[in-house]
């Protein structure tokens, strides 16, 4: 393998043969990429169960879907998509379970722009349902994909909710069913939950445009790489409470003591970041070792 | 020579795999309630996300032409949900049909809703004056419109997000009993520790970006070298994410292809 080129390995064609040290620092990266992925097919097989930590922004929220009433209605806005899959999948599943269990009505948004989320969303509210015996319509519903106007249209839905929306996605009036009779406006909505990988879509219209001017309860799940954004509005009560990555969802599983997608993703992840941990350390010592080794040879010569 | 026995090798481990795959399909085929559909969906997804992934091995034509399949995917889907779903869906059947409401049931409010759509379409329209040197100035007027609007929602944006975070960045140092009554000393202590890092950081973080003033005083490097290794923390929290984010993508497919694919380990 070391004689092929990548684009990613260039660095095995000048590995000078020496100390094992020396081998590790210019080890062709494409053998920790098989060793990578052997691991992760293991713990496919071997789904190893970790302890999992409940965060302060994941017990808030479950806190707060606790404490929701009754005659609201709940918006879970769901980006769902392929490549969020993993983690955001856990998420989006662990709240619904959350509001079907406390019967809460909820509606289900989805956007044009992602429209393998919109078929996500359908699949996965549609197996809860049968598992808690609950009815489209009824219980929940799923609105006609919107396409992001941003702030504009955001000020046109909190003042008329039914009049920006119009229909579900099976092309009925929202008036005509049962679960948005005296949704209107958005003082009608309990709590706004979006699942989502780009920052700019959760902050921008549901912050900027409706948690601050009619202070509606918001709170979102996102990728692990956008957590760090959503901290200082966490720490300004702007967001009510966050699922970040694959561990949030753990966490909520936790509480709801229903282990699921999070729970398994989270297991292996920490394996996995173990080892790049041990991967990196070597590298260093590799390094600096090696440069020793170096030093010497110059001071004889 | 040596060059010819690997590909023989490559192609005899191909081949074992192949009837492999085939052997598996037939395994799950025996066990019932065979979805021809769901099958083909989940076998162009694996060829997918193995192509893809062959690009870890190095630079490949197949890695390339599922590169190209997925941009071309996205720009059509992009075109389609505009022209579709923005300019049919949303502007051009609400107009045509208030259109043809006013001419046959006469004007209400809800009809002129959707007769005036016909402003914003002619407004954009304006946009395509800049292909012509003589009515350039009439696009300007989109681009005014457009900017105008833009920045009003903007300016709206940023101050309804940054206000509260400006007002809870004043933290007190001192967490006294006064404001924390429940609270044992150890624990407001450990409150106050958070609240001087965070102040700390906030301040040294601003001072970092003062480029005005001069960098050498004390006064100014010891607070901006603060702010500098505030930053480092940061950007090391934003990778170590990332790579979190990237691993629960990799560990999903590595799912689909063993779970879903393969039908080897459990759902």
């Amino acid at each position: 393998m070391s004689n092929l080129h990548s684009p990613l390995s260039n660095t095995h064609a000048a590995a000078p043969a020496g100390s094992i040290w020396r081998r590790i620092q210019y080890c062709d990266p494409r053998w920790l990429y098989l060793f990578f992925a052997a691991m992760v097919v293991i713990f496919e097989f071997w789904r190893p169960a970790m302890p999992t930590v409940v965060p302060d922004a994941v017990q808030r929220l479950y806190d707060l879907i606790e404490r929701l009433p009754h005659d609201k209605l709940v918006i879970v806005d769901s980006e769902l998509a392929a490549g969020i899959r993993a983690e955001c999948e856990g998420q989006f599943i662990a709240v619904v379970r959350h509001l079907f269990r406390r019967n809460l009505r909820f509606a289900i948004m989805t956007w044009t722009t992602q429209p393998e989320g919109i078929k996500y969303a359908t699949d996965l509210s549609a197996a809860l349902a049968r598992e808690f015996g609950k009815q489209y319509g009824r219980d929940y519903v799923i609105w006609n994909p919107l396409t992001p106007a941003g702030g504009a249209m955001m000020q046109s839905f909190a003042r008329d909710i039914p009049g920006l929306i119009q229909t579900d996605i099976a092309g009925t009036p929202l008036r005509d069913i049962p679960v948005m009779r005296g949704v209107q406006t958005i003082m009608d909505i309990s709590l706004v939950y979006k699942v989502s990988y780009v920052w700019d879509r959760v902050e921008t219209p549901w912050i900027g445009f409706i948690q601050s001017v009619y202070g509606t309860p918001y709170a979102c799940g996102t990728v692990a790489i956008m957590s760090s954004s959503a901290y200082p509005f966490l720490d300004s009560g702007q967001l009510s409470g966050m699922l970040a990555g694959a561990a949030g969802a753990a966490a909520y599983e936790r509480l709801m003591n229903a282990p699921g997608v999070g729970t398994k993703t989270v297991g292996v992840q920490s394996f996995a970041a173990l080892f790049v941990i041990v991967a990196i350390v070597l590298g260093n010592i590799a390094m600096v070792l090696a440069r020793r080794a170096d030093a010497r040879t110059e001071a004889a010569a | 020579m040596k060059s010819t026995r690997i590909k023989v090798l490559a192609g005899a481990v191909l081949l074992v795999i192949l009837a492999w795959l085939i052997a598996n399909e037939f395994r799950i085929m025996s066990q019932g309630g065979y979805d021809w559909y769901l099958r083909l969906q989940q076998w162009i997804a694996a060829v997918c996300t193995l192509a893809i992934y062959s690009f870890l091995y190095r630079e490949n034509a197949f890695y390339r032409t599922f590169e190209h399949a997925l941009l071309g995917c996205a720009a059509g889907m992009g075109c389609a949900v505009i022209l579709r779903q923005q300019l049919v869906e949303q502007w051009f059947v609400p107009m045509k049909n208030a259109f043809i409401a006013w001419f046959t049931s006469g004007m209400n409010p809800g009809v002129l809703n959707g007769v005036l759509l016909i402003i914003p379409g002619l407004v954009g329209l304006m946009w395509y004056f800049q292909y012509s040197k003589k009515y350039f100035w009439i696009s300007r007027i989109t681009f005014c419109i457009t900017l105008g609007a833009g920045v009003g929602l903007g300016f709206k944006d940023m101050f309804n997000q940054l206000v509260p975070q400006i007002t809870e960045s004043f933290k007190p140092l001192w967490v006294g009993h006064s404001l924390m009554r429940n609270l044992s000393l150890a624990q407001r202590a450990g409150m106050s520790l958070e609240n001087l890092i965070f102040v700390l950081g906030t301040l040294s973080v601003l001072v970092y970006f003062f480029f005005v003033f001069d960098r050498r005083r004390l006064i100014v490097k010891a607070p901006a070298q603060l702010g500098r290794w505030y930053l480092m923390i940061a950007l090391g929290a934003f990778f170590g994410n990332t790579f979190m984010t990237r691993l629960s993508a990799l560990i999903e497919r590595i799912h689909f292809l063993c779970a879903e694919w393969l039908r080897l380990s459990n759902m």
